[in-house]
């Protein structure tokens, strides 16, 4: 018999071959984990799969990647079986009970076949084998890269982690120090100063524990006013005196002649509190960044209850930079608690809030304001951060949540922002949902979290 | 001798503390005045200039509420009620963008990054401080020991 | 206190204004005479106590003048009993163009056109190479040059232009290093010194120049014949006097000049007229012209050549002009007015020996230079000596009113002793590294030897019958 040339469907051609040259051969039965053809060695088989699947795998870098999938009424062993090498380049493995018909060219010859009839006969099939090849290869180019992606990121998230772990460690350090020379500083200031008198001692620990409740104003005002009351006074001695003494104290002209006369030393030990003072607040500060960013980038991610107050308030230290320039609103509930992680979600906060910020500034929204509101709903956590800023355009609403979407213009950014797919994911990995809607003038991002009670 | 107001300008009250302690030494022969914000400065200012006094000096933060730094010193340059005043921009934090702004637009004659070293702070104004006195044509003599010597020797020589 | 001050220089002069005139002298004065007595006391309570600028002053000298003596003053004051000599008011506003001026002028065109093209800068470098780097003679050099700069450049811009050069050097001295303090004092005795040096070196010098008596006339080069060797030997001394006081520790000493100048054609203008003015002034005998008109080539050739422009004008200190302005007007009124013979007729130095005079006014002069400017100082002293020089019998013996103007001109110079008593002594002051003890301790010195041996020099020239 003989196969012509001309055009035949893919059904027909496959049960043609399948009647012609499969009918009557042998048949192999193979077990789950069989290997039926060893990647670099030789084939000289064509195999046909009647029941069962097989799976196709390299071995790269002592790890086995799967290439292709065989399933009934697929052949196996095209490539080596009409190769010129006749090596098969895969390792093909059963994946469950499998039953195979093949073909040798031990056979062929026997059969006494037009071997270029058969090949024409095959030429379809093998085409097809390549084309399939060929999208397999593309699709697993296109998986290495984005696993790629990802762990580039993942790296760098890990890396920043433990950069700010340790920097956070060595800061921490440094202002524990700072902290305890400064109160040891304060109590030895103390002593030496309590042979001067009490009046000393007062004002050191007036101005070492509490904030100067006056502004800069009020005090050019009291300035002014001492200047106004009494000749004799310079302007120097009128700053010292406004420093040292309360704004009763600054009225009443008997007081104001008597410290007159130890003005210097009085002030020397007012600047003394007012630096003691200034080095507390500022050790504060460094420790309180310190806490959060290492919250931040905790590389320990474990689950806890975590009231999400706290994680805003977090969020809103690291971030002040950025929204000193507009109005700030919250309204936040106490003790709405869910199970996360609590860098996570501060670094949900952060990502949104420096969003909206970035977005106005940009786009220089006159009298920005951020408004942060935590509330529970259908025992759900909603939180909403809105802004009055430009708006996102209908038609990127929905690409802003993609991993490389940006509206940022150059500029200094805090690298700790990966953009809104970051919040996307963290979001759905506590079961979440995150809602936008946006128009000019107000752009709102909803969260909601599942409530756990303890 | 004229009054001349050196006026520093940051929100943080600690760090205003520190800026003014540090050109504390200029007190006797120049009016220093701390601001907890721009509006407050600009309020100041006016008062200043209705009174007939001058303003020599504004060191200003960048990072601060409604106006920041580079705003407040743009609107002061572009008000022409101060000619010759000098402008110190001290921050911590700007971008690329303020900076170039601050320059372009604000005119700002010198850049602080925080934290500074009190001798430059220190040395600058000074340096802004004489520059002002000769280009306002005021009598350098009354400030001779808070000037900086080479600038005015400099421009005293160019006289005859 | 401050206010008090300023009201007793307006009401003295208003009481005496007021006051019967024949409270004044024995045979009484005109009322012209008591309005300059009025006039003179203002300006000199006012140059002393300064409640207003100086310069200010003679403004205001000079329009006092012309509304109260004047020919052309207000009405009620042009008539009356007793009135005396009325003043022509052009020659009370001539002043302002007094050939004193215009020799001044002619010196600030020279040092303007110094200054602009960096020519007295690449100079000063070029004269201090020969000094080497041994500090000590780098010091000679540095009063050396800075004397020869102030003899044509106003004492306060030649100390500017020194001290540029010479303060990144002062810091290099070590902080214990007393020689610091001896380099930072090198500058004002230099200017204060060399400023002695020429007629245009100070005002004090041209002033005196104005008041020589017209047959005895005291030219240019005669002036800088015998200033010369007395601003050397007093340099010199300053010089050991420096080295002896701030003993220099430091050994070797260099400057780092930067960007040395090329000859333009510009800058070759500039120095052919430098060189042709000086020539001129010190050759006044073979040419004739005398030192004014010769003050005038430097302004010509400058201003058409645009080397000097109407910017640059405003850099010229018309201030110490009009000072000088002022000061001529007070003369001519002491002088028209007959006061100032008046005046000295009726104080008795018969008794007095001439050169007891000549001491006590020198005394008088540095006193006064120390605390005021020195041209306030000969402008208030010289009118009034160039007259007793006339008058008193003791004086003429010792060469009459040349002898003690030149000495009340060159005492005036001797403001050596306070950070306030000139500006060259301020600017070194205000580089920080002299203390206020170190400066009276030197200057005091100084200023003594100085009047001593200006009274040596006027010794000199009386004997070989100069003056």
């Amino acid at each position: 018999m003989t196969i012509n040339g001309t055009y035949q469907s893919k059904e027909s051609l496959f049960n043609r071959i399948k009647e012609q040259f499969f009918s009557n051969t042998e048949v192999l039965n193979l077990k789950k984990g069989d290997v039926l053809l060893h990647e670099g060695k030789s084939n000289d088989r064509l195999f046909l799969v009647l029941q069962g699947s097989l799976k196709g795998v390299i071995k790269h870098n002592d790890e086995s990647i799967e290439l292709f999938h065989c399933e009934k009424d697929m052949f196996v062993g095209v490539y080596s079986f009409f190769s010129d090498s006749g090596n098969s380049y895969t390792t093909v493995i059963a994946q469950e009970p499998t039953k195979l018909a093949f073909i040798s060219k031990g056979q062929l010859k026997e059969l006494d076949l037009d071997l270029v009839e058969f090949h024409e006969c095959f030429l379809p099939i093998i085409v097809n084998e390549l084309h399939h090849r060929q999208q397999d290869a593309q699709r697993y180019y296109e998986i290495k890269e984005g696993a790629l992606k990802k762990l580039v990121v993942q790296e760098k998230l890990a890396a920043l982690g433990q950069l700010s772990a340790g920097l956070a460690h060595e800061l921490n350090n440094a202002v524990a120090v700072l902290n305890q020379k400064i109160e040891s500083f304060n109590s030895r200031l103390e002593v030496t100063l309590k042979s001067k008198g009490d009046q000393y001692i007062e004002l050191l620990q007036k101005t070492s524990t509490q904030h100067s409740f006056e502004s800069s104003k009020e005090k050019r005002q009291q300035v002014g006013y001492l200047l106004k009351q009494h000749k004799s006074i310079t302007r120097p001695q009128a700053k010292k005196l406004a420093c040292i003494l309360s704004d009763e104290q600054i009225k009443d002209k008997t007081i104001v002649q008597n410290t007159l006369g130890q003005i210097d030393a009085l002030f020397e030990a007012w600047s003394f509190g007012r630096d003691l003072h200034d080095m507390k607040v500022a050790t504060d500060h460094a420790s309180h960044i310190i806490s959060s960013v290492k919250t931040l980038a905790a590389p320990n991610r474990d689950k806890e209850m975590v009231d999400i107050k706290f994680t805003i308030l977090k969020a809103l230290t690291l971030v002040q930079h950025q929204i000193k320039n507009l109005d700030l609103v919250t309204s936040l509930e106490l003790g709405l608690e869910t199970l996360a992680g609590e860098g996570d979600l501060v670094q949900v906060w952060v990502n949104l809030i420096k969003n909206a910020a970035e977005a106005m500034t940009n786009a220089g929204t006159k009298d920005p304001r951020i408004e942060v509101n935590l509330t529970s709903e259908n025992n759900q956590i909603v939180v909403t951060v809105r802004d009055n800023g430009p708006g996102i355009p209908q038609e990127k609403q929905k690409s802003i949540f993609a991993p490389d979407y940006t509206t940022k213009k150059g500029g200094l950014t805090f690298g700790l922002g990966l953009g809104l797919s970051i919040v996307e994911n963290l979001v759905h990995k506590y079961d979440g949902t995150v809602d936008l809607s946006s128009v000019p003038g107000q752009t709102n991002f909803t969260i909601k979290l599942p409530i756990n009670h303890g | 001798m004229d009054k001349i107001y050196i006026i520093c300008v940051d929100d943080q009250p600690e760090v205003l503390n520190s800026v003014l302690e540090d050109i504390g030494s200029l007190e006797e022969k120049f009016f220093i005045e701390g601001c907890e914000s721009a509006e407050e400065a600009e309020e100041l200012m006016q008062e200043i200039d209705a009174k007939g006094n001058l303003v020599g000096l504004v060191i200003s933060d960048h990072v601060m509420p409604n106006k920041n730094g580079v705003e407040f010193l743009t609107d002061v340059k572009e008000s022409d009620m101060y000619p010759n005043l000098k402008k110190i921009l001290l921050t911590g934090l700007a971008t690329h963008e303020d900076t170039i702004r601050a320059i372009n637009k604000a005119e700002i004659d010198y850049y602080f990054a925080k934290p500074w070293e009190k001798h430059d702070l220190l040395l600058k104004v000074k340096h802004l401080m004489t520059a002002f006195i000769l280009d306002t044509g005021l009598d350098y003599q009354d400030y001779m020991i808070y000037m900086d010597q080479q600038l005015l020797y400099r421009r005293l020589k160019e006289r005859v | 206190m401050k206010w008090l001050k300023n009201l007793l220089v307006f009401l003295i002069p208003a009481a005496v204004l007021i006051l019967p005139q024949y409270l004044f002298f024995s045979d009484g004065i005109t009322a012209v005479e008591q309005r300059v007595i009025a006039i003179f006391l203002f300006a000199a309570l006012s140059w002393i106590l300064e409640p207003i600028p100086i310069y200010a002053t003679s403004i205001i000298v000079i329009l006092l003048e012309l509304v109260l003596i004047s020919d052309k003053g207000l009405v009620l004051f042009r008539e009356g009993e007793n009135l005396g000599n009325l003043l022509s008011y052009k020659e009370l506003i001539g002043t302002f163009a007094s050939p004193i001026i215009i020799l001044f002028l002619g010196g600030f065109f020279l040092a303007l056109a110094a200054s602009k093209y960096k020519v007295d800068q690449s100079l000063a470098q070029i004269l201090l190479k020969p000094f080497g780097s041994n500090p000590k003679l780098i010091l000679l050099g540095l009063i050396l040059i800075t004397a020869v700069f102030s003899m044509f450049m106003s004492n306060t811009a030649t100390t500017a232009m020194m001290l540029s050069i010479v303060a990144p050097v002062l810091a290099l001295f070590d902080m214990q290093d007393k020689g610091r303090i001896a380099f930072a004092l090198a500058i004002p005795l230099g200017a204060n010194i060399g400023g002695m040096g020429s007629p245009i070196g100070t005002p004090p010098n041209a002033i005196a120049l104005k008041y020589f008596s017209a047959d005895n006339m005291i030219t240019f080069g005669e002036w800088m014949m015998f200033a010369l060797p007395y601003v050397i030997v007093m340099l010199i001394i300053g010089w050991f006097l420096l080295m002896y006081l701030f003993p220099i520790q430091k050994t070797t000493l260099s400057f780092n000049f930067k960007g040395s100048r090329k000859m333009n054609n510009k800058i070759l203008i500039v120095y052919i007229t430098f060189i042709l003015t000086i020539l001129l002034w010190v050759t006044d005998f073979i040419h004739g012209m005398n030192a004014y008109i010769v003050a005038l080539y430097p302004v010509g050739i400058f201003l058409s050549l645009n080397i000097v422009n109407k910017e640059d004008l405003k850099f010229i200190s018309w201030d110490v002009l009009w000072l000088v302005a002022g000061g001529i007007a007070l003369g001519l009124a002491l002088d028209k007015s007959g006061l100032a013979v008046h005046l000295v007729n009726s104080l008795s130095f018969d008794g007095l020996m001439g050169y007891v005079i000549v001491i006590l006014v020198m005394l008088l002069s540095a006193l006064m230079a120390n605390f005021m400017s020195n041209t306030a100082t000969a402008n208030l002293l010289i009118p009034i000596v160039a007259v007793m020089g006339t008058a008193i019998p003791g004086l003429l013996d010792v060469g009459g009113s040349n002898t003690i103007i030149l000495a009340t001109a060159l005492a005036a110079s001797m403001g050596l002793c306070l950070p306030i008593s000139t500006p060259p002594n301020a600017l070194a002051f205000a580089t920080g590294f002299i203390q206020t003890k170190f400066m009276v301790r030197f200057g005091l010195i100084m200023c003594l030897i100085g009047l001593i041996l200006i009274l040596g020099l006027i010794v000199v020239l009386r004997n070989i019958n100069f003056l």
